[in-house]
C-alpha cells in the first residue's frame, strides 16, 4: 500500500473492514474553499432559478394567451367534439382522445417489446452481440421523428393497409375496433409508429436497472435449479419493476408530445370513432398543422388552449405514473 | 458571354449610383431633399460630374440586360428625383406605358438595403428567386430576406410591423385591416390548385371534373369512381367501381383556402356546412401534410384524389385533371389559363378579390385559382427601404419578372391588374411624399 | 444410470436420502459417496484458480473446506453445482461424479443438477419481492414442481428443519426483508432444503452473523447431516472442528493457484496433520 495517497489508503482500509482506521483525512478547510463553495452554490441556484422562471413564464403565457378561448367556450372547450375554424367553433375532445388513444396503444405495444429487448440484451444476447444491439436501440432513439414519419408514409402504412389491416378487416370487422375501411393511415398505425419511437426509452432505462440486479439474487435463484426464464421471471423482472415503470413514464411523456411522425401517419381527422383504422388527430398535431395559418385571435387562442390541455394531460399522466412507481416501490 | 454579363451588371449598378448622384446634384442645386443617404451624397460631391456622365450612358446597358425599354435618360432621372423635385419634376416625367415598363432606377445607391418579409409559403420559391435575380441584375445593394412562415404569420408580422412587408394567399379580413390601418394589397402572382388522382384507366386521357362533381366527392356523397356524375363529366371513358379515397391538406394552407373558396362559390351547402378558410372540417377523407403529403397519399392509394398547387404538380409530373369553368369549358390547369382567370372586367378598389370561379364572360379561365398578395404599409418611414420595395415590386411584375414566374410555373398577374398595381404603389409615401409617381 | 427426468418427479415423493438404494452397479465402497471430484481445475479466463483437485464427499457427512483467503474454496464449491460457469469466461475441466455420472459430461443439464445440489451463500439472499412463505416455497414453485396442497406442508417442514418455524409462523406473508440477518440466513437454508436436495453446499454461511446465530446454524448443520450431505466452506477453524466429519485444506501457491494440500477426517487433521503447511495454517502461523 506504500506510495498510495492517504485517502486511497483510508478507502482501501475501509473496504477491508479494518476498524482502527482513523476518520478520513480532512481537506484543508480555508477561506478559498469556503468562498468557492458559496460562489458555486449561487451559480447553481441561478441555473435552477432560470429553469423555474422559464417554466413559470411559459405557463403564464399559455394561460393568458388561451384566455379568450376559455372565456368563450368554458369547459365546453374540453367536451366539445366539433372543430370548425370557418365558423369559429372549437372543441378539443377529438384531439384529447387522439392523443390518449395513440399513446396508450404505443405504451401497450412498447412496454413488452422494450422490456423484452432489455432482457434479451442482458440475459440472452451473446457477449459479442450485446453492445451492437444496445447501440442500435440507442440509435433508434436518435432517429428524428420526421424520418419515422416518412418511413411510415411510404413503407409502413402501405404494408399495414395491404397486410394486417386487410386481414383484420376481413376476419374481425364484426368487432367495432376493426371496422373498415382502412387506408393504412390512422390511429393504429400512429400508435405503432409511436411505439417504435418510444421502445428505446423503455429499453435503455429498463436495461440500466436490470444491470443493477444483485448477483447474489440471480445466483440464489439459479442455485435453486431455476431456468434462465425463471431467473428473469422471479428475480430480474421484480427487481427492475420500478425501472420498467419509470421508463414507461418517460416513454409516455415522449408519446404524448410527439408531433411530426404522428401528424404524418394519423390521417388528421378530428373525430372519435371506435375503429382502430379510423383517422384521428392529436393535440400536438393540430397545433403543428394549424397554428401558422390561424387567422383570428380566437383561433390562435383555441390552439394555445390545446397546448395548455396537452400540458395538463401530460402532467396528469406523469403524476399517475409517479404514484404507480411509488406504490410499486412500497409494495416491495 | 460571362464577361459580357459582368460588364452589363456593373453598368446597371453604376446606373443606380448615378441615380443617387442625380438626387445629390439636385440637392446641391437648392432642392429640399430630406432623406438622402450620406454616402451617396459624399460620392456626389466628390465626383458629381463623372456620375452624371455615367448616367447618360447607362440606359443602353439596361435595355440589353432586362429587355425593358427606357424612353430617355431624363425619364430615369425623373423617376429617381421625383420625391425631391416634387410635383414640378413629376409633371415632366413620361406617364402611361413608360411607367408600366419601369426603369427600376429609383434605388438609393451604395448603401446596403435589406428588406425583410414574411408570410405565404406558396410564394416562397418564386419570391426568393425573384429576390436573387433582382439582386444580381438590378440592384446589388438590395437583399431581400423572406421567411416563409405561412400567410397567417405573415399578416401577424406585418401588423406588428416587425417586417417590411407581409405576404398572404388570402386578403386580410375587415377585422385584420382594422388592426393594420393603411395596409396595401398588392397582388403579385396567382396560384392554381389542381385535382390530382390515382386511377388506372384504359384510355390515356386525363379525367375532367365539373365543380359540382368535385364538391360531391369532397362531401362524401360521391364514393365510387364509376358514379353517374363522374361518368357524365367524362363521356367515352369506362370508369372502374373503385372506392374514392379523398385526401386533403391537414396543415392550414392557402391551397386549401382556394380549394374550398371555389367549393363555397358553387355550392351553398358547402358554404354553410364546411365554409372557407385555411383549415376546414372536411366532411370526409384523410388529412396529409403539405403538397408532398397529399401527392404521396394519392399516389399510394388506388382510387385516391387530392388537390395540390399547380407548380408542385408540374414539377412532380402528377396526373392532372381538367376542371369545368362557369363558361362551361373544361379547362386544363396551366399557367396561362390561370392568368386568364384573373383578367376580371373590374377589380374592387382595395384589390381584395377572389378569382375562383370567374364569371362566364371570362373565357378559357381555369376556375380554381388564388392570388398571393404582398402586404406593405402605405406610410413608410425609411426612404431607402420604401424605394427598394417599390422598385422590387415594379420589377417583379415587369416582363423580366414574369418570365421568371413562368419558368417556375407561377401564373403572372394579367396586364389590366398590373396597371392597378402600379397605381397602388403610388400610395406608398415617406413623410407624406410619394416614393413612386 | 439415473434418467435425467427422475429429478423432475415431485421432490416430496422422492425417497429420503437415507432410504435411497445405492444407485446402479456402483461398488459397495462407492455406495456411501455422494459426490467425487477427480482432477478438477477451474479457470477465470486465463487465470487458473484451482488445479487438479480430487476428493470425494461421503453421504450424510459434513465436509469442511478450509484455507486462506483467495485459495479457491468458493471456486471449488461453485464447481460442484456448476454455478462457476455462469461467470463470463469462467470454465472448469475435470470430472465431478454424482450418481455415477460426470456432471460435466456433454449433455448434462446444469438446471437439473442444481435441483439436486442446493446452495447457501455467504450473505443471506432471500428474494426481496417475495414473502417469507414464498421464499421458502420458491424452489418448489419453480416450474410447478409440487402440487399446491403439498406446498404448506413442505414449507412448514423445511422452516422447522431450519429452526425458523417458531419465529416466523405468525408472519409468513410478510416480506423476508424484515427478518434479522441470522433469520434470513436460516430462511435461505430452509429454501435450499425445501426441494430436498441430495447435497447442500454452504459458502461461509455464518460469517456475516453474530455468535448466537452462528451457533444456531452450526446446530442446524449437525441436525441436517442426518438427511443431507453437507459441504461447507469456512474460515472459522473451530467451526470446522465442531461440525465437520472430514476437512479439506486448500492452499494457493506462489502462483496463486489453489491446490488441495490435505484431506482427512477432521479430528485427524486438527490433531495430527500430515503436511507441514496444514499444521502451520491451523496453528495460525499464516493465512
Ligand atoms: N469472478 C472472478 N473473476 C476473476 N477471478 C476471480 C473471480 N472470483 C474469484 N477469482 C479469483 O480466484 C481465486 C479464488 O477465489 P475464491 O473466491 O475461490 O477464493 P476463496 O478461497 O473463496 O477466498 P475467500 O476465503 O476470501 O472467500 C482468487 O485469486 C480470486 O481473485
Ligand atoms: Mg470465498
Amino acid at each position: 500500500m506504500a506510495g498510495q495517497s492517504p485517502r486511497r489508503q483510508w478507502w482501501a482500509g475501509r473496504q477491508m473492514g479494518i476498524a482502527a482506521i482513523p476518520p478520513m483525512p480532512q481537506r484543508r478547510v480555508g477561506g478559498m474553499n469556503v468562498r468557492g463553495d458559496a460562489i458555486f452554490r449561487s451559480v447553481l441556484a441561478v441555473f435552477a432559478a432560470i429553469i423555474l422562471v422559464i417554466i413559470g413564464l411559459m405557463l403564464v403565457m399559455v394561460v393568458t394567451q388561451s384566455s379568450e378561448a376559455w372565456r368563450k367556450f368554458g369547459l365546453g372547450f374540453i367536451t366539445g367534439t366539433e372543430w370548425a375554424p370557418p365558423f369559429s367553433k372549437f372543441g378539443a375532445l377529438p384531439y384529447i382522445y387522439g392523443t390518449v388513444i395513440t399513446s396508450v396503444i404505443a405504451l401497450m405495444l412498447a412496454a413488452p417489446i422494450g422490456v423484452g429487448c432489455a432482457v434479451f440484451i442482458i440475459e440472452f444476447a451473446p457477449a459479442w452481440l450485446r453492445s451492437p444491439v444496445s447501440f442500435m436501440v440507442e440509435l433508434l432513439a436518435a432517429v428524428p421523428s420526421v424520418v419515422f414519419g416518412l418511413w411510415g408514409i411510404f413503407v409502413f402504412a402501405p404494408w399495414m393497409r395491404n397486410g394486417p389491416d386487410k386481414f383484420l378487416v376481413s376476419h374481425f370487422s364484426f368487432i367495432p375496433l376493426f371496422k373498415g375501411p382502412t387506408f393504412g393511415l390512422g390511429v393504429l398505425s400512429a400508435g405503432i409508429i409511436l411505439a417504435i419511437i418510444i421502445v428505446p426509452y423503455i429499453t435503455s432505462v429498463t436495461r440500466e436497472v436490470m444491470l443493477l440486479t444483485p448477483t447474489n439474487q440471480r445466483e440464489g435463484m439459479l442455485a435453486l435449479g431455476a431456468t434462465r426464464w425463471e431467473v428473469i421471471r422471479y428475480v430480474i423482472l421484480p427487481f427492475a419493476r420500478s425501472g420498467i415503470v419509470g421508463g414507461s413514464i418517460l416513454a409516455l411523456g415522449r408519446a404524448l408530445g410527439e408531433t411530426m411522425a404522428v401528424t404524418m401517419i394519423i390521417g388528421n381527422r378530428a373525430q372519435i370513432k371506435p375503429s382502430l383504422f379510423a383517422q384521428g388527430a392529436t393535440m400536438s398535431s393540430v397545433i403543428a398543422n394549424e397554428f401558422a395559418e390561424a387567422a383570428t385571435t380566437l383561433y390562435t387562442s383555441s390552439l394555445i388552449a390545446i397546448a395548455l390541455l396537452l400540458l395538463v394531460v401530460a402532467l396528469i399522466m406523469n403524476v399517475l405514473g409517479r404514484l404507480l412507481v411509488w406504490s410499486v416501490a412500497r409494495s416491495r | 458571354m460571362a464577361s459580357a454579363n459582368r460588364v452589363v451588371n456593373r453598368r446597371v449598378v453604376l446606373m443606380g449610383i448615378a441615380g443617387a448622384a442625380g438626387t445629390a446634384i439636385l440637392t446641391a442645386c437648392g432642392g429640399s431633399a430630406t432623406s438622402t443617404p450620406a454616402p451617396a451624397a459624399t460620392a456626389a460631391t466628390t465626383s458629381a460630374a463623372g456620375a452624371v456622365a455615367t448616367a447618360t450612358k447607362a440606359p443602353a446597358a439596361a435595355t440589353s440586360s432586362t429587355g425593358a425599354t427606357v424612353s430617355s435618360p431624363a425619364a430615369a432621372t425623373a423617376a429617381t428625383t421625383s420625391p425631391v423635385a416634387g410635383t414640378t419634376a413629376a409633371s415632366s416625367a413620361p406617364s402611361g406605358s413608360a411607367a408600366v415598363q419601369p426603369t427600376f432606377g429609383a434605388i438609393a445607391g451604395g448603401a446596403n438595403i435589406q428588406l425583410t418579409g414574411a408570410g405565404s409559403t406558396f410564394i416562397n420559391p418564386l419570391l426568393t428567386t425573384w429576390a436573387q435575380a433582382f439582386n444580381q441584375s438590378i440592384a446589388k445593394n438590395i437583399t431581400i430576406n423572406y421567411q416563409s412562415i405561412g400567410s397567417g404569420g405573415g399578416i401577424q408580422q406585418i401588423t406588428q410591423k416587425t417586417v417590411d412587408f407581409g405576404a398572404s394567399d388570402a386578403p386580410l379580413t375587415d377585422d385584420q385591416i382594422k388592426a393594420a390601418p393603411g395596409i396595401l394589397h398588392i397582388p403579385m402572382v396567382h396560384g392554381p390548385v389542381v385535382p390530382t388522382y390515382n386511377l388506372k384507366l384504359d384510355v390515356n386521357k386525363p379525367l375532367q371534373f365539373s365543380g359540382q362533381t368535385l364538391v360531391g366527392i369532397y362531401f362524401g356523397t360521391i364514393t365510387k369512381w364509376n358514379d353517374k356524375a363522374i361518368a357524365a363529366d367524362n363521356p367515352g371513358i369506362t370508369l372502374p367501381s373503385t372506392d374514392i379515397a379523398v385526401v386533403y391538406r391537414s396543415d392550414g394552407s392557402g391551397t386549401t383556402s382556394i380549394w374550398v373558396d371555389f367549393f363555397s362559390k358553387i355550392s351553398k351547402d358547402w358554404e354553410s356546412k364546411v365554409g372557407r378558410g385555411t383549415s376546414v372540417k372536411f366532411p370526409t377523407g384523410i388529412g396529409a401534410k403539405g403538397n408532398e403529403g397529399v401527392a404521396g397519399q394519392v399516389k399510394q392509394v388506388e382510387g385516391g384524389i387530392g388537390y395540390v398547387e399547380l407548380a408542385y404538380a408540374l414539377e412532380n409530373k402528377l396526373p392532372l385533371s381538367l376542371v369545368k369553368n362557369a363558361a362551361g369549358e373544361f379547362i386544363p390547369p396551366t399557367v396561362d389559363s390561370a392568368s386568364k382567370a384573373a383578367a376580371l372586367t373590374s377589380y374592387p378598389d382595395d384589390l381584395r378579390f377572389s378569382i375562383t370561379n370567374p364569371a362566364a364572360e371570362v373565357k378559357g379561365a381555369y376556375p380554381i385559382t388564388g392570388t398571393t398578395w404582398v402586404l406593405p404599409f402605405t406610410q413608410q418611414t425609411d426612404k431607402n427601404k420604401a424605394d427598394a420595395l417599390v422598385s422590387f415590386i415594379r420589377w417583379a411584375i415587369s416582363p423580366a419578372g414574369d418570365e421568371i414566374a413562368r419558368s417556375k410555373n407561377y401564373p403572372p398577374i394579367p396586364a389590366p391588374l398590373k396597371a392597378k398595381v402600379l397605381e397602388k404603389l403610388k400610395l406608398i409615401t415617406v413623410n407624406g411624399v410619394p416614393v413612386y409617381k | 444410470m439415473v434418467e435425467p427426468t427422475a429429478a423432475l418427479e415431485p421432490v416430496h415423493l422422492r425417497p429420503k436420502v437415507a432410504e435411497r438404494p445405492a444407485q446402479g452397479e456402483a461398488a459397495a465402497s462407492q455406495a456411501n459417496v455422494a459426490m467425487s471430484v477427480e482432477g478438477l481445475s477451474a479457470f477465470y479466463g486465463k487465470f487458473k484458480a484451482i488445479e487438479d483437485v480430487s476428493l470425494s464427499f461421503d453421504r450424510q457427512n459434513v465436509t469442511a473446506i478450509i484455507g486462506p483467503s483467495g485459495c479457491g474454496k468458493s471456486t471449488l464449491l461453485r464447481c460442484l453445482n456448476r454455478l462457476h460457469e455462469i461467470i463470463p469466461n469462467a470454465r472448469a475441466v475435470g470430472k465431478v461424479m454424482m450418481d455415477g455420472q460426470n456432471i460435466y459430461a456433454p449433455g448434462m443439464n446444469a438446471v437439473l443438477l442444481r435441483r439436486k445440489v442446493g446452495m447457501v451463500f455467504q450473505k443471506p439472499n432471500p428474494f426481496p419481492s417475495m414473502s417469507i412463505y414464498d421464499n421458502a416455497a420458491s424452489g418448489l414453485k419453480l416450474a410447478g414442481r409440487v402440487p399446491k396442497d403439498h406446498l404448506d406442508e413442505v414449507v412448514e417442514r423445511s422452516l422447522r428443519q431450519a429452526a425458523l418455524w417458531n419465529e416466523v409462523k405468525d408472519k409468513l406473508k410478510q416480506s423476508a426483508f424484515n427478518l434479522s440477518g441470522g433469520q434470513q440466513q436460516r430462511l435461505c437454508i430452509a429454501r435450499a432444503i425445501a426441494v430436498q436436495p441430495e447435497i447442500v453446499l454452504m459458502d461461509e454461511p455464518a460469517s456475516a452473523l453474530d455468535p448466537i446465530s452462528t451457533l444456531k446454524i452450526e446446530d442446524l448443520m449437525v441436525e441436517l447431516r442426518k438427511d443431507y450431505t453437507i459441504i461447507i466452506v469456512t474460515h472459522n477453524l473451530q467451526q470446522a472442528a465442531r461440525v465437520s466429519d472430514r476437512t479439506a485444506f486448500l492452499l494457493g501457491g506462489e502462483d496463486r493457484i489453489g491446490h488441495l494440500i490435505e484431506y482427512a477426517p477432521t479430528k485427524e487433521m486438527f490433531t495430527n496433520p500430515k503436511d507441514d503447511r496444514t499444521e502451520q495454517y491451523i496453528t495460525g502461523r499464516f493465512g
